[in-house]
C-alpha cells in the first residue's frame, strides 16, 4: 500500500489545513478473505484524494467504509470528525456519495430528482428547482430535466447520477468512478464541476481509472495495490 | 420460397430433452386420470358443501344471472388490459427473433402457445360453471341436462374471454382503452338494476335468468360466439407488431427467471407500469416533509394513469366486497371476505411505489434528508389517505345498495384497508429469501422445502388475509373492539416491518 501525500507545490509552505477524510491502517477482511490491506490517507476541505489501483486492491471498499455502508475490521476512520455510521445524522449531512447505481425513483423525472433531493435536505421548491437546473445546465443534460430515468442511455445516467450526489450538501463528496461511460467531452464538465466542488470548499475522495481524471484534479494520491 | 414450420419442429424434436409422442401420450394419459380420480369427485364433495340453503338462496335469486353477467365483463375487461402487457400468443424471445420474424406467417408460428394459453380462461370459466351445476345437481334443484347446458355456456364464456385476451395484444393503446371502458361500463351495468332496467338489460337477461335451466339457445349461442371469435383471432394473430412481441417475450422471460429464483417481487415488479406522461405536472412543492412525500407520491401515481385508475377500482370493488362480507354471515361473508381482501390488496399496489422506492434507498449512501423508515413513513400518508377515501366510499356504497346502517360495512374495509397498506409496506421490505430455507427437507413424499419456500413467499398475501378475518370475526362485539383489534394489527405490523429494516440495513 502506498499513499504519496500531498503533491508537490510552489507556492509557499502554509498551515496545515485541517482533515475532514483522515483514515489510517483500515482494513476489510470477510472470513478468510482479505477485501482491503491497511490502508491511509486523508483529506482537507477544498482537496481531493484520488483512489487508484488495479480491479480488486479495495478501492470501492474503501470508499464504502468512508461513506459507512461498510465498516472497517481494522484501523481508524474520521469524516468530519465523527466516526462513519449512517445512522448519525450529522454524518449523514456531511457525507454525499456516489458508490454503485443510484436508486431512482421511477416516476419522477430527473429535474424532479433533484428538486426533490434538495427538498429533502429543507429548500424551498423554489430554491430546489432553481438548483436542480443550474446543476443540469452546468453537466449540460438540461435537455433531460424532463426524462423519466429508464428514458436515459447509460452515460446520461450517469451524470444524472453525478448530478444527484452534487445535489445534496455535504463537505465531503466520495466517488467511485465517475468516469463511467463518460465521453471525453463529458468527462470534462464532470471534472470542472467537481474542482469547483474542492475550489468551493468540499473534501472529495474519489476512485478512478481515467488518468486524465487524476491527473487534472488529485491534489493527494492513494495507490493502493491487490491485498494478495 | 415457401416456408415452412415442419423443418423447426424437426430438428426441435431432436434435442436431447425434447418431449417423444410417448411422452405426450403419457401427460394426456395422467391428465385425463387426474380429472377423473381427483377432479370429478372433489367438484362433486364441493358441490354437496355448497348446496346449503344460504348459498342456494343465491345462486337461485333472480340477481344471480346479472351478477354473473357483471363479473364475466369485468373479467373480459381485465383481461383485454393483460392482452397489453402478456398477450396469450407468445414465445420465448429467441423464437420470437427467429420464427416470429422470420418468412413464416405469424397465425402459424403462434397457435400453439395461442391454443395453449387458451386454456387458462377456458378454465377459469368452466370450473365455477360446473361448480354452481355440481351444487344444483347435489340440491336437487337441476338436472344433468341442463347442468350440461351450464358447462356449455361456461366453456362459450372461457373462449369469450380468450378472445377479450386476444383482443388486449392486437388493439393499439387508445381504442383497448376505450374497449375496456366499454366492458367496465356493460359490468357496471350489468350490476347496478336501476342502470339495467334503463339499459334495457333485464330482457336480455331474461333467457340466463334462472340456473335450474339456461336456456338451451344461449349456452349454444354463448359457445358459437365463442368459436366464431377464436377462429377470427387464430386469422388475426398476422397482425401482430414484431416489436410488442418481441417486447412481451422479454419482459415475461426476466419475470418467469425472478419467479424461478422464489423472487416473486421482482417478477411483479417487471410487470409494473413505467411513467409515460404527466412529466410536467408538479411533483415537488414547498412544505414540511409530510407534505413534500404526499404530493410527491399523489403526482406520480397520475403518471401512469390506467395503473392508478385500475388500482382505485380495484381497491373500490375490494372495499365494497369488505363492506357486504360485514353484512353478510356464513360462508358467503367469508368468500366476499377472501375475494374482497385479495382485490383490495392487489389494487392497493398501484400506490406503494414510493415506499418501495424508500426501502431501495437501504444500504445505498444517503441522498434524501430522512432515513429508510422515516422515508417509509412518510410514504405512508399519501396511499393511507387515499385507501382509506376509496375503503369507506366502498363501504357506502354497499350499505345504500343494501338499504342498511351498520357500521361494519364501513368499519371492515377502512380497517382493513390501513392493515393492506402497512403490510405492503411490511411486503417491501421483505428482502430477499433466507438461503437456509432452501435446505433440502428429504422425505418418503419428496422433498418439502418447496413448501416451504411457498410459505415465504406466500406470507405477503397470507397476512392481510388473516388481519381481515380477525377484523370480521371481532365485527361483532361492537366499533370499538373492532377498532381495538384494528390498532393491535397495525401494531404488530409496524414492529414487523421495523425488524425487516433493521435486518436489511445490517
Amino acid at each position: 500500500m502506498r499513499w504519496n501525500g500531498p503533491m508537490p507545490s510552489t507556492t509557499p509552505p502554509s498551515p496545515p489545513p485541517q482533515e475532514v477524510v483522515a483514515f489510517d491502517g483500515v482494513g476489510v477482511m470477510r472470513e478468510e478473505s482479505v477485501l482491503l490491506l491497511e490502508a491511509g490517507g486523508s483529506a482537507a476541505a477544498g482537496e481531493v484524494l484520488a483512489v487508484t489501483g488495479p480491479n480488486g486492491s479495495g478501492k470501492t471498499t474503501l470508499l464504502r467504509v468512508l461513506a459507512g455502508l461498510l465498516a472497517p475490521t481494522a484501523g481508524r476512520v474520521r469524516v468530519a470528525g465523527r466516526r462513519p455510521d449512517d445512522r448519525d445524522p450529522v454524518f449523514r449531512e456531511a457525507l454525499a456519495a456516489l458508490i454503485g447505481p443510484v436508486q431512482t425513483a421511477r416516476d419522477l423525472t430527473v429535474l424532479e430528482h433533484l428538486q426533490f433531493v434538495g427538498a429533502t435536505w429543507g429548500s424551498d421548491a423554489g430554491t430546489a428547482r432553481a438548483r436542480g437546473r443550474s446543476l443540469l445546465e452546468e453537466l449540460r443534460i438540461l435537455p433531460l430535466a424532463d426524462r423519466f430515468p429508464h428514458e436515459l442511455s447509460s452515460g446520461q445516467s450517469q451524470l444524472v447520477s453525478v448530478a444527484l450526489a452534487l445535489a445534496r450538501p455535504g463537505a465531503v463528496l466520495v466517488l467511485d468512478e465517475p468516469e463511467q461511460r463518460l465521453d471525453p467531452d463529458r468527462l470534462e464538465l464532470v471534472i470542472g464541476a467537481l474542482r469547483a466542488r474542492a475550489e468551493a470548499g468540499t473534501a472529495i475522495v474519489l476512485a478512478s481509472h481515467s488518468p486524465r481524471l487524476v491527473g487534472q484534479l488529485a491534489d493527494r494520491r492513494l495507490a493502493l495495490e491487490e491485498p494478495w | 420460397m415457401s416456408a415452412s414450420l415442419a423443418p423447426v419442429r424437426e430438428v426441435w424434436a431432436q434435442r436431447s430433452r425434447a418431449r417423444s409422442g410417448g411422452d405426450l401420450l403419457y401427460l394426456v394419459y395422467v391428465a385425463a386420470m387426474t380429472l377423473m380420480v381427483v377432479g370429478l369427485p372433489v367438484l362433486s364433495w364441493a358441490g354437496t358443501m355448497l348446496a346449503r340453503p344460504d348459498v342456494l338462496a343465491i345462486l337461485l335469486s333472480a340477481q344471480a344471472a346479472p351478477a354473473a353477467a357483471a363479473l364475466s365483463l369485468a373479467g373480459a375487461a381485465c383481461l383485454v388490459g393483460l392482452g397489453a402487457v402478456r398477450g396469450p400468443a407468445l414465445l420465448p424471445p429467441f423464437f420470437t427473433a427467429t420464427l416470429v420474424g422470420g418468412p413464416l406467417p405469424r397465425r402459424v408460428v403462434l397457435r400453439r402457445p395461442f391454443a395453449r394459453a387458451l386454456l387458462l380462461p377456458l378454465l377459469a370459466a368452466v370450473l365455477p360453471a360446473a361448480l354452481v351445476a355440481a351444487t344444483l345437481i347435489a340440491a336437487g334443484r337441476t338436472e344433468a341436462g341442463a347442468a350440461a347446458l351450464l358447462v356449455l355456456a361456461g366453456t362459450g364464456l372461457g373462449m369469450l374471454w380468450g378472445c377479450a385476451w386476444s383482443a388486449g395484444q392486437l388493439l393499439r393503446t387508445p381504442v383497448r382503452r376505450a374497449v375496456i371502458l366499454l366492458l367496465g361500463l356493460g359490468a357496471g351495468i350489468a350490476a347496478v338494476p336501476p342502470l339495467r332496467a334503463a339499459a334495457a338489460g333485464e330482457t336480455v337477461l331474461e333467457g340466463a335468468r334462472s340456473w335450474t335451466g339456461p336456456g338451451a339457445a344461449w349456452a349454444s349461442g354463448l359457445a358459437a360466439a365463442g368459436a366464431a371469435g377464436l377462429a377470427a383471432c387464430t386469422l388475426l394473430l398476422d397482425r401482430l407488431r414484431g416489436s410488442e412481441l418481441a417486447a412481451q417475450a422479454a419482459r415475461w422471460e426476466a419475470a418467469t427467471a425472478s419467479a424461478m429464483t422464489t423472487d416473486l417481487a421482482g417478477a411483479a415488479g417487471t410487470y409494473r407500469a413505467l411513467p409515460t406522461t404527466g412529466r410536467h405536472l408538479a411533483a415537488i412543492g414547498s412544505g414540511p416533509p409530510t407534505l413534500l412525500y404526499a404530493r410527491r407520491d399523489a403526482v406520480a401515481w397520475l403518471r401512469t394513469p390506467d395503473r392508478c385508475a385500475g388500482g382505485a377500482l380495484g381497491v373500490l370493488l375490494g372495499a365494497a366486497a369488505l363492506g357486504g362480507a360485514a353484512l353478510l354471515s356464513g360462508p358467503q361473508a367469508w368468500a366476499a371476505l377472501l375475494i374482497g381482501t385479495l382485490v383490495l390488496r392487489a389494487g392497493a399496489g398501484a400506490f406503494v411505489d414510493g415506499i418501495r422506492h424508500g426501502v431501495q434507498t437501504l444500504g445505498a449512501p444517503t441522498l434524501l434528508g430522512q432515513r429508510a423508515g422515516t422515508q417509509l413513513l412518510l410514504h405512508a400518508i399519501a396511499p393511507l389517505l387515499l385507501l382509506a377515501a376509496l375503503g369507506a366510499l366502498g363501504g357506502l356504497l354497499v350499505l345504500l345498495a343494501g338499504g342498511g346502517s351498520d357500521a361494519g360495512a364501513l368499519l371492515l374495509p377502512l380497517s382493513t384497508a390501513a392493515v393492506v397498506l402497512l403490510a405492503r409496506a411490511w411486503e417491501a421490505a421483505k428482502g430477499t429469501m433466507p438461503l437456509a430455507l432452501a435446505t433440502p427437507i428429504p422425505t418418503p413424499q419428496g422433498d418439502l422445502s418447496v413448501l416451504v419456500m411457498l410459505a415465504w413467499q406466500a406470507d405477503t398475501v397470507v397476512v392481510p388475509l388473516l388481519g381481515a378475518a380477525v377484523l370480521l370475526l371481532v365485527l361483532p362485539s361492537g366499533p370499538a373492539a373492532a377498532l381495538l383489534a384494528a390498532a393491535a394489527l397495525l401494531g404488530v405490523l409496524g414492529l414487523l416491518t421495523r425488524r425487516r429494516l433493521q435486518e436489511l440495513r445490517a
